[in-house]
């Protein structure tokens, strides 16, 4: 970041800009915003009048202004925020049992070879199987409610949880268990002085993958068969030909993986301090 | 970093303690090594290997003996037999009194990299044997706090590994051999990946470490002048098999000082043992 705004257009009033830097702490931060967001407007700035002009039928593709109306009308209703919560829960608990039962296996096949022989190949068999294929056998199993969609979402966000967390005890270094070998540590001790730990940086740097992809199937398990929540939401819209409304929730989707994401990044930041030394 | 504190500001070792962690097995005065028609073979695709054949010598109570040679000579699977992470395949390996296995307070290794721990504080680093050996932490962490002065890292006790350079990583790392006040040292050529400035401080240091404490210390080097200059006796091997050619005497002054380096006996002695290792000229052949 070479703090180069020289392709920023008008620069901002000088009281403004005096704010701006202070708090955004110098020109860096304003070379990385800045170019995004004017893409972002760019093509705002088309689509809109893609839709206004009526070169594209206003119910196919409406108008970013329209979708902001929309949203502006669904943040006043409580079904929005009842549909909003219901999808959560799904995602987080899904998330929640997902990572919990992926780092088990994970460990333990980390840990111990012949675990890993038995446990490992037919859990790779499982992640090959395209997993959303499982979403009709599980509102089978476990009905309309939240449960089908919180087992969806933990199916789909397990693997890569179980991989790093393989990955993360496999690789830490040889010379640290020796060192903990050469002390007489115990396994538990090695485990819990070194290998756990040492792993935590791949564990968390999955987590982030974990918790987009926990929404995914929460909402796919939705549009499968559900009575609320967002997917739910999104096909009625779509089935009504509301697609501003349904612009509208795809929005709130993203702003809400985007809010996981950032808790999942957050806890990463402050837990794993010595991430990549 | 300033000069090695003089021993009378040395912490104090534990003699009580040192006894009991001793475990009934063989006298508490018994800090020698012995090492006697050790074998080690390695099976691997192309048939057996000979890292070590016949091999014999001893480390006396206190004595500083290195294995010297170059990469292949088996200097390093002897250690690790020693320190019991590696199994002999045929002889007999004494430390302390008793067949070498991992795990005792009494005997301390060193490896080539520092191995801290980078989620652990420097001084957190040095306590992790005395939380292993469940030593009680107020007199442990008190210890640690003088070992990390002894190696020159007061006020670091609080920065993590990745703030230090690597000279000061190892020197957290000596002060965690330390800590549990072993005996007898196992060190695996521990400085060898240092620049030579930090190197010769740190080989200094160490001897005087080891002239004020009197610790028993079997070193593995590929550097001749280092071994030479930190030992009593120089243990040459050479490799495929990797076998022991001479043990040789050095009978430097001690304490050693750096000068002893450019003294025209300790020159001789790096000559005499480069000769056995490459032949006349003196210079290495096909070193690896």
């Amino acid at each position: 970041m070479a703090g180069d705004i020289g392709t920023v257009p008008a620069p901002p009033p000088q009281e403004l800009r005096g704010g701006l830097r202070s708090r955004l702490s110098g020109d860096s931060w304003l070379a990385v915003v800045v170019p995004p967001v004017i893409t972002t407007m760019v093509v705002l700035l088309i689509w809109e009048y893609l839709s206004q002009s009526g070169t594209v039928d206003e119910i196919i593709l409406p108008a970013p202004t329209a979708i902001v109306d929309a949203m502006g009308q669904l943040v006043g209703e409580s079904f929005f925020w009842e549909a909003t919560w219901v999808t959560t829960q799904e995602a987080v608990i899904g998330f929640a049992a997902g990572v919990l039962v992926a780092w088990v296996l994970g460990t333990l096949i980390g840990l111990f070879q012949g675990f890993s022989l038995a446990v490992y190949p037919p859990v790779i068999a499982f992640q090959i199987m395209p997993r959303v294929a499982l979403a009709p056998v599980f509102l089978t199993w476990f009905g309309f409610g939240i449960t089908s969609k919180i087992v969806m979402a933990a199916t789909i966000c397990f693997f890569p949880v179980l991989v790093n967390t393989i990955l993360g005890i496999q690789g830490v270094s040889k010379d640290a268990r020796a060192l903990m070998r050469s002390l007489g540590a115990s396994r538990w001790e090695e485990y819990r002085k070194v290998l756990l730990p040492a792993s935590l940086p791949a564990i968390f740097a999955s987590l982030k993958v974990a918790v987009a992809l926990a929404l995914i199937g929460a909402i796919v398990a939705e549009f499968l068969g559900a009575s609320e929540g967002m997917g739910v939401l999104l096909r009625e819209f779509s089935f009504q030909l509301q697609i501003a409304e349904s612009f509208a929730v795809l929005v709130a989707l993203s702003l809400l993986g985007l809010v996981l994401y950032g808790l999942a990044a957050l806890l990463e930041s402050r837990l794993i301090f010595w991430r990549g030394r | 970093m300033g000069d090695v504190t003089q021993p009378s500001a040395m912490p104090a070792r534990h003699e009580g303690a040192r006894d009991a962690a001793n475990g009934g097995t063989g006298s508490a005065a018994d800090n020698s090594i012995f090492v006697a028609d050790l074998d080690k073979t390695y099976d691997t695709r192309d048939g057996t290997v000979d890292a070590v054949r016949s091999a014999t010598f001893d480390v006396k109570d206190g004595e500083f003996v290195s294995l010297v040679g170059p990469s292949g000579c088996g200097k390093s699977t002897i250690l690790q037999i020693c320190a019991g992470l590696v199994a002999p395949t045929r002889g007999k390996v004494d430390v302390g009194g008793v067949q070498a296995r991992p795990g005792r307070r009494e005997v301390g290794i060193m490896f080539q990299a520092p191995v801290l721990l980078p989620w652990r504080t420097v001084s957190d680093n040095v306590l992790l044997p005395t939380e292993i050996f469940k030593m009680e932490k107020k007199p442990a962490r008190k210890r640690a706090l003088e070992l990390l002065e002894l190696v020159g890292l007061s006020g670091f006790e609080d920065k993590h590994p990745w703030e230090l350079s690597g000279g000061m990583q190892q020197r957290a790392s000596l002060a965690r051999v330390l800590v549990a006040d072993p005996n007898i040292l196992l060190m695996d050529e521990p400085f060898s990946a240092l620049d030579e400035f930090t190197r010769e401080r740190l080989n200094l240091e160490l001897a005087k470490i080891h002239e004020s404490f009197g610790r028993t210390v079997l070193y593995v080097t590929h550097n001749i002048e280092e071994a030479v200059f930190l030992s009593d006796r120089v243990v040459v091997m050479k490799p495929h098999p990797g076998e022991i050619l001479e043990i040789v005497e050095t009978g430097l002054p001690r304490p050693r000082k750096l000068e002893v380096l450019q003294e025209a006996g300790t020159l001789e002695l790096v000559i005499k043992i480069r000769q056995m290792l490459f032949g006349h000229h003196g210079g290495p052949e096909e070193e690896a």
